[in-house]
């Protein structure tokens, strides 16, 4: 899953998110690993650097997209130098810090969301295939429930201007 | 809208036919929906539903109140509810790939 395939069905304020390309999206056994590797690095998740994944790791790459909708940016990502001296996405680099599989949560913009919608994010950026809940449960978590007062974001604009700088400069280097 | 996809020698035809049935048969709101598809020599051309919204990282960097908390919240609940269903059918999205099938609207 990544934001490229999502897409919006209309214009105006009452839109639907529609899934577009889920692909070839893969028939899965529920006790069955896969170990090819796709997708972009960004929204990769731990175990399918090491090559044995299932169909958690679609929970991991949500939670890579509401981090970037929270914050702009993606929570993994390292750049290095070429010998043109441009700025590349170091793809070997971003997959190191998978591994390791700290998320920082500490940026200040997290404190212009809900409190409650934290927890949800960190349930879903879990490290440990086994213990990332599945959607269905993952969809009676309180946070989708409520409606945001006053006082919590209700636009980014700084966070959009993030988004473009990072998908038009990054996104076509990312992909493994 | 309707996508040429070139094909590749594993995937043509069944294996790229029974994928696209599958797609053609799930029913969800949040999910796109095929119509049809036709395959003429190597490429294969799938008709699908009309999205006039765009795509998401390009709407909201003209569109900064999509990024409020509540319209975040929407885009999860919508995306979350497709991925149930799909797991619910055991579908997983992770083969998912833009390099492999790319997708032209024509």
């Amino acid at each position: 899953m990544k934001p490229e395939n999502l897409v919006l069905d209309s214009t105006g304020s009452n839109f639907n998110i529609k899934i577009i390309d889920m692909g070839l999206g893969q028939t899965f056994e529920k006790s069955r690993y896969l170990n090819r590797s796709k997708g972009s690095v960004y929204y990769t998740a731990p175990e399918q650097i090491k090559g044995k994944y299932n169909e958690k790791v679609d929970i991991w790459s949500c939670g890579v997209i509401l981090y970037i909708l929270i914050t702009g940016l993606p929570p993994f990502s390292a750049f290095k130098t070429d010998q043109h001296g441009r700025q590349v996405l170091d793809v070997e680099e971003v997959k190191r810090l998978i591994e390791k599989g700290h998320v920082d949560f500490t940026d200040e913009i997290f404190q212009d969301v809900s409190p409650e919608l934290i927890p949800l994010l960190k349930r879903m950026l879990t490290y440990e295939a086994e213990e990332r809940p599945e959607a269905s449960q993952l969809m009676h978590f309180p946070w989708l429930h409520q409606t945001s007062e006053k006082g919590h974001r209700q636009e980014g604009t700084q966070i959009s201007s993030l988004i473009g700088s990072f998908q038009f400069d990054f996104v076509e280097l990312a992909l493994l | 809208m309707v996508t040429p996809a070139p094909l590749t020698p594993e995937i043509f035809p069944y294996k790229l036919c029974s994928e696209i049935e599958m797609l053609i048969s799930m029913d969800h709101n949040n999910i796109v929906n095929i119509y049809e598809y036709y395959l003429y020599r190597d490429q294969v051309f799938m008709v699908m539903e009309y999205l006039e919204g765009g795509e998401l990282l390009n709407v909201i960097q003209n569109n900064p109140e999509l990024l409020s908390e509540n319209n975040i919240r929407k885009i999860m609940s919508d995306i979350l509810s497709a991925v149930a269903y799909m797991h619910s059918k055991n579908i997983g999205s992770f083969y998912a790939t833009f390099g492999n099938l790319e997708c032209t609207a024509i």
